[in-house]
């Protein structure tokens, strides 16, 4: 089986070679016959299928062309989007490019943004020269880790490169909003442009992220349809941004437009489709799943920590022992060895409450 | 526009194209012809037709226009109320040229999905 084709830019897909050229008419011909799916030629010449009425079936007409595209190992079409993110990188204007993807879990984010990055990384190539490695690898991607490895792996990374960071809530969720690490990974996002790389960070919910986080990206994703068993999900890209008005913020998130067309439906295939990458999601699965145990053995650790750590409330209840017990006891032998709760709090002064948690803790023997 | 009427409807195997050829959003005839295909074939009913024509008509963004386009609909479908729901002539004049003239007219004015990869 021959080596599927991809097309990175639009200028490469409106030169395709014409044995390409005969290869989609030829299916495109046998589909008719067959009354089966066409995939539009215009996907190849402006890279967009037209897909009739904004309805419900529309989406089922873009899941039978990219199954089609798949099944048949016929060209992928050039990704609009992806060369726009390529433009933007490796252009001129010191230009960065971040976004958020959300989708439900197991809905295929992960491999989606993968997708993205290893198409980015081939464009990338293809304009600007170099190895798609150069761009994207493995090794760009965040598998559930702390701010602290995220930091680490960031200053590493190299000027236009495309970094994804998988479950960004563990490391800046927006439960820890006020927390250092929530601090100091806005402090490197901030100097994203300068290094100009493409990040995606990954949430089932985007609003686990952080606040300052979600202000200032460029994109949303979102994983709206899985089709797992025919290798690809469907995504929903909107620009995203933030409107001043009266000291009011208002979120504006629009779709992508392209050729005066508004799109509402991209496709992201898995990573391994693309020839560079294969084998690309097996060793994704395996870094993973290391990473799930790290975070695991991590949580364990801390609760342990937890347990023998002396909080200030414990220091406080045993001073409270301390001061009280040999009290409540002298009056209960005042009162001939009977527990008279009102008698004993006019001597301590303390509250019901306390007076019989204390009582409780003298019969079960705790040690003051 | 191409020839579209009950004779070219009935020719086996349907010849999509032929009639679609060099039509913006084509898809929406696309599917009424879907719709019209099996009625054909099996029972032929207005009713459905009607459910098809106005999800079309819906989804047409220029209020004005989209009420135009039901009222000469309505008009327009007087004529195969009287052959009796359900009889091949009412078929055959729900797809005659003049009906399709302006349900292109009206498909421009859709809105419409794009997709990209």
């Amino acid at each position: 089986m021959e080596e599927r084709v991809i097309f990175n830019t639009l200028d490469s897909a409106r030169k395709m070679s014409q044995d390409t050229h005969d290869f989609i008419t030829e299916y495109n011909r046998v589909a008719e016959e067959m009354h089966a799916v066409i995939v539009p030629m215009e996907l190849y010449e402006h890279g967009y299928a037209p897909l009739g009425a904004a309805n419900r079936s529309s989406v089922a007409r873009m899941v039978k062309i990219a199954e089609a595209i798949a099944v048949n190992n016929l060209p992928i079409p050039p990704s609009r989007y992806v060369e726009m993110l390529a433009r933007r990188i490796g252009g001129e204007s010191k230009q960065d490019y971040s976004s958020i993807m959300d989708g439900p879990k197991g809905s295929g984010k992960s491999y989606s943004s993968a997708y993205i990055g290893g198409r980015f990384a081939l464009c990338m190539a293809e304009i600007y020269g170099g190895d798609p490695y150069d761009y994207f690898s493995i090794e760009n991607c965040c598998l559930l880790e702390d701010t602290r490895e995220i930091v680490n792996l960031l200053s590493k990374s190299k000027n236009r490169q495309y970094i994804t960071i998988d479950d960004a809530g563990l490391a800046v969720g927006s439960r820890d909003f006020a927390d250092q690490k929530n601090k100091n990974f806005n402090k490197i996002h901030a100097t994203c442009r300068t290094k100009r790389w493409c990040l995606t960070l990954n949430a089932p919910v985007g609003s686990h992220i952080d606040l300052q986080i979600r202000e200032v990206v460029t994109g949303k994703l979102n994983c709206f349809g899985s089709y797992h068993s025919s290798g690809f999900n469907l995504l929903k890209i909107n620009s995203s941004g933030v409107r001043i008005h009266l000291n009011k913020k208002y979120p504006i998130e629009k779709r992508l437009w392209f050729d005066k067309k508004k799109f509402d439906y991209w496709v992201a295939y898995s990573p391994d489709i693309l020839p560079p990458y294969k084998g690309f999601t097996k060793e994704y699965d395996k870094r993973r799943d290391s990473a799930t145990d790290r975070v695991i053995a991590a949580v364990v650790s801390l609760e342990e920590l937890k347990e023998q750590v002396d909080t200030k409330r414990d220091k406080e209840w045993r001073g409270i022992k301390k001061k009280f017990i040999p009290l409540i006891n002298k009056t209960i032998e005042a009162d001939g060895g009977k527990t008279v709760v009102t008698h004993i709090m006019k001597t301590t002064g303390l509250s019901q409450y306390r007076v019989y948690q204390l009582i409780s803790a003298i019969e079960q023997g705790e040690e003051y | 526009m191409p020839p579209c009427n009950s004779h070219t409807f009935s020719q086996q195997p349907f010849k999509m194209q032929d009639i679609l050829n060099g039509r913006p959003n084509n898809f929406f005839v696309y599917f009424l012809f879907q719709r019209w295909n099996i009625f054909l074939d099996s029972d032929f009913d207005v009713v459905n037709v009607d459910h098809a024509v106005f999800k079309l008509l819906s989804t047409c963004t220029d209020r004005q226009r989209r009420l135009e386009f039901m009222k000469q609909y309505e008009d327009w479908k007087k004529p195969v109320a009287e052959n009796g729901l359900g009889s091949k002539t009412a078929a055959a004049i729900m797809i005659s040229g003049d009906f399709f003239g302006y349900i292109a007219e009206a498909c421009e004015l859709i809105e419409t999905s794009t997709g990209g990869f």
